[in-house]
């Protein structure tokens, strides 16, 4: 059992080598209207952030980022939300986020969809997908000095 | 038949030439040590899920392979526990095999899965992924103005492991539909689902209502009751089954202000299909987490109301009240107030207070009392150390009052990104948890729960996390969902894997 799971791994590992795709979704933003990855990417960057109400390191990382957010949206720099809250905090997350003065669009993700699309698996998650749609960076978590490393990866993909 | 096709697919369609988007991730658990006062107490075990999908434009195939391995003689097993085919083209979306949805507001129907979580159940000792999802094909349009939603299959019961067979554990066909109509911001829809299961069938219909006025109010609504012949369709007497879910949502500036309001009755549909929003808190502090209460859909009503305050220093307050009435025999309340302070002191600290009262009836602690702090100090560069600190005190009168106390301390060190180091200890004067179940006395002495916990991100992909000593149990409610983590005493190891 543990040959064949082994075995599967490497060569799905393998075969992981092909071509990215930007992501594939249609969700609700919190004024629910439709949003897809179109409407919401970026001309260089595109930064997704995963959170949720009930996060502690999220409402930590949130205002660091919005501030992010407008320092680089001149870059061609885009940020979005997602909302990964099931029907339990929904009512929650439009107070919540606009109390935080976040300016960047958020989207809801209440069946996980795009949460497994993208293999994320806790939140906070960042996910940064460059304007050929190929995911370049990936960042679980947020610990005091995530910012700056976050901050510093974005402005090396922009240098690129 | 349709499992086989699809890993054929999986295999073979990157070696063909149609290349597409292969990612996946796996999560690896060992454990060696048991539950408490069980034998052996060096169990050894472990779990691996692996998830799999593969993407060429708009045709999507994902799989979920899952085994666990246990000393433990009828709980081991190997399972491709999840496939699923999706097919997205514009506005809609196909899928066939296992998917997750929700109509509504879940009060009829939700399907969820907890990325990361893995459940073990008391008497099957197994351990599986933690997700309650349809084996059957869904159907969705999502139009600017219209949309369509319909589903068929069967659900997952899943507190039953995986070692018993798909009968036994899919035992609810679910055949749903929602539409609705989207102008100007306002929502109006309409669900019809029926539910058959070998000891009961049932219809139901639910009706929603939502919009919001942009930038400041936003309102959900939402009334379900069964179809019956002979019970009024728009009853909500003792005799009939119902669901109402409200909220409203205002924001002004850096001031949010959400209020829910529920009232449910018989809304236990089928083996538990039906998850509707709970309108509790979910705390994200061990003891209020632990001590959370869980409506009780035979009968169920409250309100929930929560504001939140950012002022200009990022310094941000929530304060929430909630009150639930359980009408049984006789009435049980249940009502909390809490209240948070997150604020920074000086340029290097991250402080957060909180404070919390409840009442629980139901569980007869009439008077309940919590507070603590996470204080997050930065000594260098990437260097951080938190102090995590929780206290709770509970009044309980069964046959006489006891006076109990909960206790945790976290002390933890942090570089970024990769490493944390924690020291977790946790305390208890409860006697449900300090009695020793196998000796005719009841021991009161005070019960510990000392523990290490340790990750390391070894790259971006991978990370490896340590937990050596004794970890509390209790009930938890991760992604909104409530159930039952079994206490450990031992070794566990984890590896996370993304490609």
């Amino acid at each position: 059992m543990i040959i064949r799971t082994g075995a599967m791994i490497l060569l799905f590992s393998y075969m992981a080598v092909l071509s990215g795709q930007e992501p594939v979704f249609r969700l609700r933003d919190l004024d629910d209207q439709w949003k897809e990855y179109a409407d919401l990417k970026g001309d260089q960057l595109t930064v997704i952030d995963f959170w949720a109400t009930w996060c502690q390191p999220c409402v930590r990382s949130i205002p660091l980022l919005n501030q992010m957010s407008v320092e680089l949206k001149s870059k061609g720099v885009n940020f979005f939300g997602v909302s990964i809250d099931g029907p339990r905090n929904q009512a929650k997350v439009k107070p919540f986020i606009q109390s935080m003065g976040v300016t960047y669009p958020i989207i809801r993700d209440i069946d996980s969809e795009l949460m497994k699309e993208l293999s994320v698996s806790a939140v906070p998650t960042l996910v940064v997908y460059d304007a050929e749609g190929e995911q370049v960076y990936f960042h679980e978590g947020f610990r005091p000095g995530d910012e700056e490393l976050i901050r510093n990866h974005i402005e090396e993909l922009l240098d690129e | 038949m349709i499992r086989r096709s699809l890993i054929s697919l999986l295999v073979a369609a990157p070696l063909t030439g149609v290349y597409g988007q292969l990612t996946g991730n796996n999560l690896f658990e060992y454990q060696m040590g048991n539950l408490p006062y069980s034998d052996p107490r060096d169990l050894s075990a472990h779990y691996d899920q692996l998830n799999l999908a593969y993407r060429y434009k708009g045709l999507r195939a994902t799989l979920r392979y899952e085994h666990f391995l246990s000393q433990n003689e009828g709980s081991s097993y190997a399972n491709l526990s999840q496939f699923q085919v999706q097919y997205r083209k514009d506005k809609l979306e196909l899928k066939v095999g296992n998917f997750n949805e929700t109509l509504g507001n879940g009060l009829l129907v939700r399907g969820y899965d907890i990325a990361g979580s893995v459940f073990e159940e008391e008497s099957y000792r197994s351990r599986y992924g933690f997700y309650r999802d349809m084996l059957g094909f869904s159907a969705k349009y999502s139009g600017d103005i219209w949309y369509f939603q319909a589903m068929r299959g069967k659900s997952l019961v899943n507190t039953l492991p995986p070692t018993l067979s798909m009968d036994e554990r899919r035992i609810d066909l679910v055949e749903g539909m929602e539409t609705g109509v989207s102008l100007f911001y306002q929502t109006v829809g309409l669900i019809l689902m029926r539910n058959s299961n070998p000891f009961e069938k049932d219809n139901f219909y639910s009706l929603l209502f939502s919009g919001s006025i942009p930038g400041f109010v936003s309102y959900n609504f939402e009334y379900a009751h069964n179809l019956k012949n002979g019970v009024p369709t728009f009853a909500m007497s003792e005799s009939s089954r119902y669901g109402m879910y409200g909220s409203l949502s205002y924001s002004l500036g850096s001031f949010g202000l959400s209020f829910e309001y529920k009232n449910y009755h018989d809304l236990l549909i089928g083996t538990g299909i039906s998850d509707p929003p709970t309108t509790v808190r979910e705390h994200k502090y061990k003891v209020l987490n632990r001590s959370t209460h869980v409506p009780q859909l035979t009968d169920e009503s409250g309100i929930q109301l929560e504001g939140y305050y950012t002022f200009s220093n990022s310094e941000h307050l929530v304060v929430n009240y909630t009150y639930s009435l359980n009408e049984f025999f006789e009435d049980y309340r249940f009502s909390e107030v809490f209240v948070e302070y997150s604020f920074y002191p000086g340029n290097k600290s991250n402080l957060t207070f909180f404070a919390d009262y409840a009442s629980d009836e139901f569980k007869s602690e009439d008077t309940r009392y919590a507070a603590g702090s996470v204080w997050e100090y930065t000594i260098i560069g990437s260097w951080s150390t938190q102090l995590h600190l929780e206290y709770q005190y509970i009044e309980r009168e069964f046959a006489e009052k006891e006076l109990l106390h909960n206790g945790v301390v976290i002390v933890g060190f942090t570089k970024s990104p990769g490493l944390t180091v924690s020291m977790v200890w946790e305390m208890s004067t409860d006697p449900f948890l300090t009695d020793h179940p196998d000796t005719p006395d009841i021991e009161s002495d005070t019960r510990h729960w000392p523990g290490i916990e340790a990750s390391y991100r070894i790259n971006p992909t991978n990370t490896i996390s340590l937990f050596a000593g004794k970890r509390r149990g209790g009930p938890a409610c991760t992604s909104g969902i409530c159930y039952e983590v079994l206490d450990f005493e031992g070794v566990e190891i984890r590896l996370k894997t993304k490609f």
